[in-house]
């Protein structure tokens, strides 16, 4: 009987202590002495702590603490007060979906990407010190996969194609905000930013109940927060942990006030033509995609603009909401649209837990002509009828209702969306046109005699037809005049079957100057609950005559609630009034029920006012208060936040010189950043100009950075740049933007604000920024969203894609500017793929991209498909890897080698296994089609084998299977592995791998193979052996095995057995007996035999040979 | 008939599952699991276990995350019949 060891006890489990802690000590202590479960006893502590109660001693393991258990050998004999001291360290938590690497010339780092957190870990000095795994960074946008493309010190990280790509790399340049030049600082920043801009910080906003502001910038990527307090509003600061592909519009539910609760903010994303909306619970902190579907969009619109309303008779206690969404797209001149829709509806009874929405169109335009109908398609015609024998022309007749024609939309806006909530009208706006004129040519009537009536007939046949637009609103009937009217249709709230009530109009062009097409819209647009004032803001000459003001155009007829809205002509209307004060977008609308303090208005709390952003130069917020009956400003703006964080001012002229080249000419300055030291954004889309006659030989112009912290660490220079008009009344300028002067950070000083001036001293010809950048001055945006990538050429080519530039990139692929991976010229460096790609890689030159059934090779330098290849297709991003040897993947059929000629099939020899040999499953075939898409290829350069990771069991450590194919021997194995997310091979060799084991699933990082103590246990089985005579039967004597383990662990740790005539039969390989064993009698007699080992215990055991004796029958 | 001996002594094929188990060369495996693929000299022998990255940045070779464990009294420290 054996007495007790230091392995009497088994430890097992994953130890995972609930504080962080590196080191633990257990004390396991015998209370009571003696042999078996009913007489020994023990307790345990956690070392100096009190022990457990006392327990008797277990086979099976049991749970004690942190996810370990104990188990004991019941068999052995203790002696009372036996102590085992056990020590554990828990493994190091990594989370991590993707792995990747970032280089640091002599160090290398760990990257690993946590998709729970979106956390990015790393392990610094990987090969080296190795220092504890850090968070340096989030991805807030919560991808469910990235690729990390390595260079340099830098790694560019795709997203996906509804997630902004990144960046995350060594701070190798000096940046504002004083980072310095330390090398060591790890950032993780966003992508170029599309402009330079700073106008317009925040273009469209909501307000919620208790006075927060809730914005965003157009296409911004985040959701940012001003937060009130008692009328004091913070600087907008990010909501953390989300990320947007490109913010069109922020809302929130109105008429949703409760005291006590927050409510929801409604973000209007892109990423779709109909737009993706999110909703952001306040109080939860947590965002909802809530689908939509029957949005039916032609002619390239999408949706731009969205409102929410809520109903019900408690305006604090909505029984529904109703959601509304505007499309829009720029007509251009002279083009008369006729979309599907431009208005469309849903609505909801939950707001709480909508998570999907559907639609209906509610396009103004867009009604059948029934007879109750106050709006829509009607005509009248005229005829010839005979009178007093003669044809003669009719008068009109009475109009009639008909859906059978066309209307056609010029002009639809961004932002459009108002809601009227007395009359309880969503109101539109957009401009069209009548349907039409005569659509029938005609002639004169002609009298023709009858022969079958014997009489004179008139033959009316030609029909004058008019077609209008009918608009019959409360104030009467009315008709569309002219081409190019900009209207106002309110549509009713409730909608109840179109009914003539349900839709209002009024036509704005008599009071305005917007006849021309092309104003684009409103920059924000805002109705009067009550009075019916409507507001808008625009940055364009017209109608504004000066650009950037706001716009009041009130109410005539009173402020009933139930006189009409603003008429569409008449001596009672006002005229608008402009105010210029600055003013980039009405983002807000007017109610916020007196929650927003003003200081300059006598009761501080007006009862309604408009919020507005910047001017030009101006990164704020302002709010203006207004007169509650006559809708006009009450005192001037006041700010509620001014953030203008870049300005660029010219001034004063110095010197005389009248050759200079610039006199009398305007000026146009733009600027760019470049990121990283190498990666030019686009120009800046504000432009500051100057114009003046006189002959300066210099002039100052001042560059004012508010606070240097704000600016992109990845920022490294400000480039400023100059184009010149013709003369000082140039509207645009005669020739290319040059460069003035490319200015390093550091040449501000680290303050708030900072301040450089520049002397544009000539015009020297210097470089443009098309020539510098290789990007036309005019793109606004260089970022392609990504979700595979190679490099080849120099570039970074991606698919799996997204933009905003392509209805739909899915099926395209982009390269990068050579050696600037974050900048992409869509509108030139793109190519068209037959289908979406799943994976690519580059190899020897030329970029291989698959479908699941198809691969192009593609030359990366014209950038066209060279070749296609039919039936060779690739699981996933995942399952290819280009080694020194070859290019290999896999699809469902087989896993093929490319060896820069042509692929072919190598897995012939595990697409299928015998029953006899393994369950069912184990096959390649088999794996592929159920476990296709987590299947990962990776390279394990020790062994020069490329291994194909099934993550097929995802309960057990070490049971998943694995194909592992060596180059070297051309030989395939099974090995098993614990399932995982990703692999990538260490420049040692390894191939390191995370963590999808269910009960740890992604917290640990893993050295696969890397155990320096422990082996995996093996199976082998032979072919069925039959000496060369497969029809001859035989007398099967005895197995042996040879190897140079000892006696005791071949016994112990090495089971043989032998399956014979269908049947599997084990042998003992008893340490007395040798190194053999005899076939028992009943079962020796057989025309083959199969002989299967397999180790146990984790035993490092090896066999050299394995022998069969045997004796041949005679043939019959 | 005399007693004749079949020797497989040495494992470099591999996985051979078809053309058919009965076709296969002799040192070819049918079916496998877990066997080293070099510098074994044609032996059988199982492929490593693998390490986990611990807190203290080292690799460890269990799964626990036991490093030590030892009786520190009484027991008798062996094996005997």
């Amino acid at each position: 009987m054996a007495v007790s060891t230091s392995n009497s006890i088994t430890i097992t489990g994953t130890f995972s202590p609930a504080e962080a802690t590196n080191l633990s000590k257990y004390n396991f202590t015998i209370v009571q002495g003696g042999t078996g479960a009913g007489t020994v006893t023990y307790k345990w502590r956690r070392f100096g702590e009190s022990y457990s109660s006392t327990v008797a001693i277990h086979s099976s393991a049991v749970s004690f603490e942190a996810g370990l258990l104990a188990s004991w050998d019941t068999a052995a004999t203790y002696t009372s007060g036996d102590d085992w001291l056990i020590q554990v360290r828990p493994n190091e938590t990594f989370k991590a979906r993707t792995l990747g690497w970032l280089e640091d010339g002599l160090k290398r780092d760990l990257l690993g990407y946590d998709a729970s957190s979106g956390d990015m870990n790393i392990v610094k000095d990987f090969y080296g010190a190795k220092e504890l795994p850090i968070v340096t960074g989030k991805i807030s946008s919560l991808p469910a996969d990235i690729t990390i493309i390595p260079n340099n010190k830098e790694v560019h990280i795709g997203c996906g194609p509804s997630a902004n790509p990144k960046w995350l790399g060594r701070n190798q340049y000096s940046s504002f905000g004083g980072t310095g030049s330390a090398t060591e600082v790890t950032l993780l920043e966003g992508a170029i930013k599309s402009s330079a801009s700073n106008a317009g910080f925040i273009t469209t906003a909501w307000v919620a109940p208790n006075g927060d502001i809730y914005g965003a910038e157009e296409d911004g990527t985040q959701l940012l927060k001003m937060t009130n307090s008692s009328g004091s509003y913070s600087e907008p600061a990010v909501v953390e942990d989300f990320e947007f592909i490109g913010i069109r519009k922020i809302t929130g539910t109105q008429r949703y006030y409760g005291s006590a609760y927050e409510g929801y903010v409604f973000i209007l994303d892109s990423g779709a033509d109909e737009g993706i909306i999110k909703k952001y619970d306040i109080s939860g902190n947590t965002l909802t995609t809530v689908t939509q579907t029957g949005v039916s969009l032609s002619d390239d619109l999408i949706i731009t603009d969205m409102i929410v309303i809520g109903e019900g008779s408690n305006e604090e206690q909505p029984t529904s909401w109703n959601i509304w969404c505007s499309a829009y797209k720029d007509i251009e001149s002279g083009q008369n649209l006729s979309p599907t829709g431009i208005l469309w509806h849903a609505t909801t009874s939950n707001i709480d837990t909508v998570s999907s929405l559907t639609f209906t169109n509610r396009d103004p335009l867009d009604k059948a002509g029934a007879s109750a109908d106050g709006f829509g398609k009607k005509y009248r015609q005229q005829y010839y009828a005979l009178v007093g024998g003669s044809c003669v022309l009719q008068s009109w007749g009475s109009w009639i209702f008909s859906g059978n024609t066309t209307n056609y939309y010029t002009s639809l806006y961004k932002r459009a969306l108002t809601y009227h909530w007395e009359d309880d009208y969503v109101g539109i706006l957009c401009r069209f046109r009548d349907i039409s004129t005569a659509v029938n040519s005609h002639q004169d009537g002609a009298n023709t005699w009858n022969n079958e009536s014997n009489n004179w007939n008139c033959y009316a046949v030609n029909i004058e037809e008019w077609n209008h637009i009918w608009i019959e609103g409360t104030g009467g009937e009315r008709v569309m005049r002219n081409y190019g009217t900009l209207n106002w249709i309110g549509v009713k709230n409730t909608h109840v079957n179109n009914t003539p009530t349900n839709l209002h109009h009024v036509a704005l062009d008599d009071k305005v100057s917007f006849n021309s097409q092309t104003w684009s819209g409103p920059t924000g647009i805002a109705l009067d609950k009550v009075n019916k004032d409507l507001y808008m803001t625009s940055d364009h000459a017209h109608p504004f005559s000066n650009g950037t003001k706001w716009i009041h155009i009130p109410i005539a007829g009173g402020t009933s609630v139930n006189t009409d809205f603003m008429v569409e002509s008449g001596s009672s209307f006002t005229p608008a009034t402009a105010y210029q004060t600055g003013s980039h977008a009405i983002v807000c609308d007017l109610d916020w029920r007196n929650i927003i303090d003003i200081e300059q208005d006598i009761t501080e709390f007006p009862n309604k006012g408009l919020v507005l952003s910047s001017g030009q130069n101006q990164k704020g917020f302002w709010v203006q208060g207004l007169n509650a009956t006559s809708g006009l400003p009450l005192g001037g703006l006041y700010s509620l936040w001014d953030g203008t964080n870049i300005t660029l001012t010219i001034g004063n002229g110095q010197g005389n010189v009248s050759s200079q080249i610039w006199n009398n000419k305007k000026l146009f300055y733009k600027y760019s950043m470049t990121y990283d030291g190498y990666q030019e954004s686009p120009l800046s889309e504000e432009t500051i100009e100057f114009a003046d006659s006189g002959t300066y030989e210099t002039l100052d112009i001042t560059f004012t950075i508010q606070v240097t912290s704000e600016i992109n660490r990845r920022v490294s220079h400000i480039n400023l740049y100059r184009a010149n008009g013709a003369n000082t009344s140039s509207e645009k300028p005669l020739g290319l933007y040059r460069l003035i002067e490319s200015l390093r950070a550091t040449q501000w000083a680290n303050t708030s604000p900072s301040v450089v001036v520049i002397e544009d001293k000539s015009d020297k010809v210097t470089g443009s920024y098309e020539s510098r950048s290789g990007i036309s001055e005019t793109m606004t945006n260089t970022t392609i969203r990504w979700g595979i990538g190679t490099v080849a050429s120099g570039s970074l080519i991606v698919g799996d894609c997204g933009t905003d530039e392509f209805n739909d990139a899915s099926t395209y692929l982009f390269k990068s500017r050579p050696g600037d991976y974050d900048k992409f010229n869509w509108a030139l460096d793109y190519l068209r793929l037959p289908f979406r790609p799943v994976a690519i890689a580059t190899f020897q030159g030329r970029v291989y991209c698959w479908s699941q059934d198809t691969m192009l090779r593609i030359n990366p330098d014209q950038f066209y498909i060279e070749d296609e290849f039919e039936g060779f297709g690739c699981l996933n991003k995942r399952m290819v890897v280009v080694t020194e040897y070859g290019m290999f993947f896999g699809d469902t059929n087989n896993i093929y080698m490319h060896n820069g000629q042509a692929p072919s099939p190598i897995g012939t020899s595990i697409l299928k296994f015998d029953s006899e040999d393994a369950p069912s499953g184990k096959g390649y075939w088999d794996m592929a089609r159920l476990y296709g898409d987590r299947m990962v290829m990776c390279f394990d350069s020790k062994r020069n084998s490329v291994v194909t990771f099934c993550s097929n069991e995802q309960n057990v450590d070490g049971m998943s299977q694995a194909y592992s194919y060596n180059i070297t021997n051309t030989r395939w194995d099974i090995w098993g592995h614990t399932a995982l997310q990703d692999a990538t091979t260490g420049q040692d060799g390894y191939i390191y791998h995370t963590d999808n084991q269910t009960l740890t699933a992604g917290t640990r990082l893993i050295r696969y193979l890397g155990n320096t103590v422990q082996r995996r246990n093996w199976k082998w089985h032979s072919k069925r052996i039959s000496a060369g005579y497969p029809s001859q039967e035989k007398i099967h004597k005895k197995i042996r095995v040879i190897s140079d383990d000892s006696k005791s662990d071949i016994n112990n740790n090495l089971d043989l057995y032998y399956r014979i005539n269908g049947s599997k039969i084990a042998l003992e390989l008893d340490q007395n007996q040798s190194d053999y064993e005899k076939v028992s009698s009943g079962q020796k007699k057989a025309q083959d035999i199969k002989i299967m080992l397999s180790t146990s215990n984790n035993k490092d055991l090896s066999v050299r040979a394995i022998g069969s004796i045997f004796r041949r029958r005679p043939t019959k | 008939m005399p007693k004749e001996s079949i020797e497989i002594k040495s494992f470099h094929n591999g996985i051979m599952a078809a053309p058919d188990s009965m076709d296969i060369p002799l040192d070819a495996a049918s079916y496998s699991e877990n066997l080293e693929q070099i510098g074994e000299d044609g032996k059988l022998r199982g492929i490593p276990d693998d390490s986990f990255l611990n807190k203290i940045g080292t690799w460890a070779n269990d799964t626990t995350g036991v490093f030590s464990q030892a009786l520190t009294s009484g027991g008798g420290g062996g094996s005997s019949g």
